[in-house]
């Protein structure tokens, strides 16, 4: 049923700065961002280029569903950062990052999708759960296809990302997904 | 929309929002009833203490309440008393609340003791925004249903809408709709974070606007559709004439330059309404004071209404922001205008730097027939309601 994914962990290959530079490079936004959202943001570029779907007006078609279990931490933990001593004042530009689903927002506006954006913090990747929540949001009939999986970034140098294209074919097959998102998770790095 | 009621800095009731309205008489002060080290900021609080507010409803001292749900539950029972709702009647209505900060309130109270102590502290079962609407619900009795939305400040404007789309679709015959929210530190420290919060009053559309003043209260508003309010007998104030949402989709927290979602919003409410944009008699904007807001919301209003854009105002300088209460608490406010037949002044505005420019003065004998409402949220998430008042056949 996964016919497009993209997978980039901490540990293998080059960093997500390098990835950037490397396979896109023209979206000075990348530098605001927080790490998870540079994570998702290069994740979906990849995906995007691999499915050859740059030309199309999703619209209401695709939405963008993303899960983990570290949240926003990495971004939270920075923000932190800037509040303690007496003198701190609290960052504005990392504050805005202080949600995990910001990331999600980054790439529906990105790709002009305007369907459904949501995003799970789960207690781990668990590929049945994970089947569920995307087989569930097949519910909105408007939907066809979806931008999902698993971004985790706990900070720039603990990070996973498994993203995929889901479409209306899982409806029903729940099991079948989880088999495919498992054994995803135990192939090779690939982007 | 057959009765409501009405919560804010400027009074607890109908009655005290009309006259200080009238008056020009601002709610904003001195951080008085929320705890915090940042008083250098003026807010707009109700003047009542949570023990004021639960002797005024009958509820115990030591019932474990939120300050969002007591301020939501003195705007229902107005509102509730306004349309001659009682007892079993609820059970015919959905109830719908906006909230984002919830029971906030009582986390940061009770925080270092929830770590402690954390099957022991009903102030847990509190705090999420659920929990609020449910406790304004049960003071009063069993409705059909009980939602709660949140869409940052924009969640009691898209509370009405959802509300207006039970009874168009038939899931409701009657519905009470609005939001509820209290001042807290999370929020108050947040937006400080945004740098947008201003040390003086705030002065919307003014030149000189450096940031938001914020505020809490409630409101409450009861739609039915029309042949059900005449089989109650009840007389509608006005008609929920048409509504848009649109996002902006352009910053976590700013709004375009442009004011595409505000644009959007406007432009769909007004369509649903069967006018034109010429026929619009008056906005009340959202007009937070912020310089992003300001001139984003005067370039969307240019965009709908050309070179004659109608009266203009935000009613943030009395209220403060109410944030997720707003948008009702500002659609209560329209319809106290057009039953009064007065334009609400803009306070503190002084001059222009290319925004629309605001009613600054109480202008009374005025007929309007058609006014829109906008509240817009975080993320662009903008909301425009269009309110027809009944009263005037013809124009």
């Amino acid at each position: 049923m996964i016919n497009n994914w993209v997978r980039i962990k901490s540990g293998y290959g080059p960093s997500v700065e390098e990835i950037y530079k490397d396979r896109i490079g023209s979206y000075a936004k990348f530098y605001k961002m927080d790490p998870l959202s540079r994570l998702g943001f290069v994740a979906s570029e990849l995906l995007l280029d691999a499915e050859g779907s740059r030309d199309r007006e999703w619209g209401e078609t695709r939405g963008v569903v993303l899960m983990n279990a570290t949240s926003s931490l990495a971004d939270d933990r920075n923000y932190q950062r800037t509040i303690v001593g007496d003198d701190a004042f609290p960052s504005p530009s990392l504050f805005v990052y202080t949600l995990p689903n910001v990331v999600t927002g980054e790439i529906a506006i990105r790709n002009r999708y305007y369907g459904e954006t949501n995003f799970f913090v789960l207690p781990g990747a668990d590929p049945e759960q994970m089947s569920k929540v995307i087989e569930m949001s097949f519910c909105d009939d408007k939907l066809q296809s979806l931008l999902t999986g698993w971004i985790d970034c706990e900070d720039e140098e603990h990070y996973d990302a498994l993203m995929f294209i889901a479409n209306r074919t899982v409806c029903g097959r729940r099991a079948e997904l989880a088999e495919e998102i498992a054994a995803l998770f135990e192939k090779e790095i690939k982007y | 929309m057959t009765g409501y009621g009405v919560v804010s800095a400027i009074g607890v009731g109908k009655d005290e929002t009309l006259g200080a309205l009238k008056q020009k008489r601002s709610g904003l002060g001195k951080i008085a009833y929320l705890k915090t080290a940042h008083d250098e900021f003026p807010v707009g609080e109700v003047k009542l203490s949570n023990d004021e507010m639960k002797a005024m409803l009958g509820i115990r001292g030591d019932v474990p309440t939120t300050r969002t749900s007591l301020l939501g539950m003195l705007a229902l029972r107005e509102a509730l008393e306004d349309s001659r709702l009682v007892g079993d009647d609820l059970r015919q209505v959905a109830f719908v609340s906006g909230t984002t900060v919830g029971g906030m309130d009582k986390s940061e109270q009770y925080y270092l003791d929830f770590l402690e102590n954390d099957d022991r502290n009903a102030y847990i079962a509190t705090h999420d925004c659920g929990a609020c609407t449910e406790m304004i619900a049960d003071h009063f009795g069993r409705f059909a249903s009980v939602t709660t939305l949140s869409t940052a400040c924009s969640s009691a404007a898209n509370a009405i809408i959802y509300g207006a789309r039970l009874i168009k679709s038939g899931e409701a015959d009657i519905v009470v709709v609005g939001g509820s929210e209290c001042i807290t530190k999370f929020h108050l420290n947040g937006f400080n974070s945004l740098m947008i919060l201003d040390r003086d009053f705030c002065r919307p559309f003014d030149a000189g606007r450096a940031g938001i003043n914020l505020g809490e209260g409630a409101a409450f508003l009861v739609l039915e559709n029309a042949d059900h309010a005449r089989g109650r007998g009840v007389k509608p104030y006005a008609q929920l004439a048409g509504y848009g949402n649109a996002c902006d989709a352009y910053h976590q927290t700013a709004s375009s330059p442009d004011g595409d979602g505000a644009f959007l919003a406007m432009q769909k409410a007004i369509a649903m309404g069967g006018i034109g944009a010429g026929q619009v008699d008056y906005v009340n904007a959202h007009g937070t004071g912020t310089r992003d807001n300001d001139s984003s919301e005067s370039a969307a209003m240019r965009r709908v209404f050309g070179d004659a854009v109608p009266p203009v105002s935000s009613t943030k300088a009395f209220t403060g922001h109410t944030t997720s209460a707003s948008g009702s608490i500002e659609c209560a406010i329209c319809l106290l205008a057009m039953q009064h037949r007065f334009l609400p002044a803009n306070l503190n505005y002084k001059g222009s730097d290319g925004c629309v420019v605001p009613v600054t003065e109480t202008k009374e004998n005025v007929d309007l027939r058609y006014v829109l409402c906008n509240s817009f949220g975080f993320g662009g998430n903008d909301t425009s309601l269009l309110l027809k008042n009944n009263d005037i056949a013809n124009y």
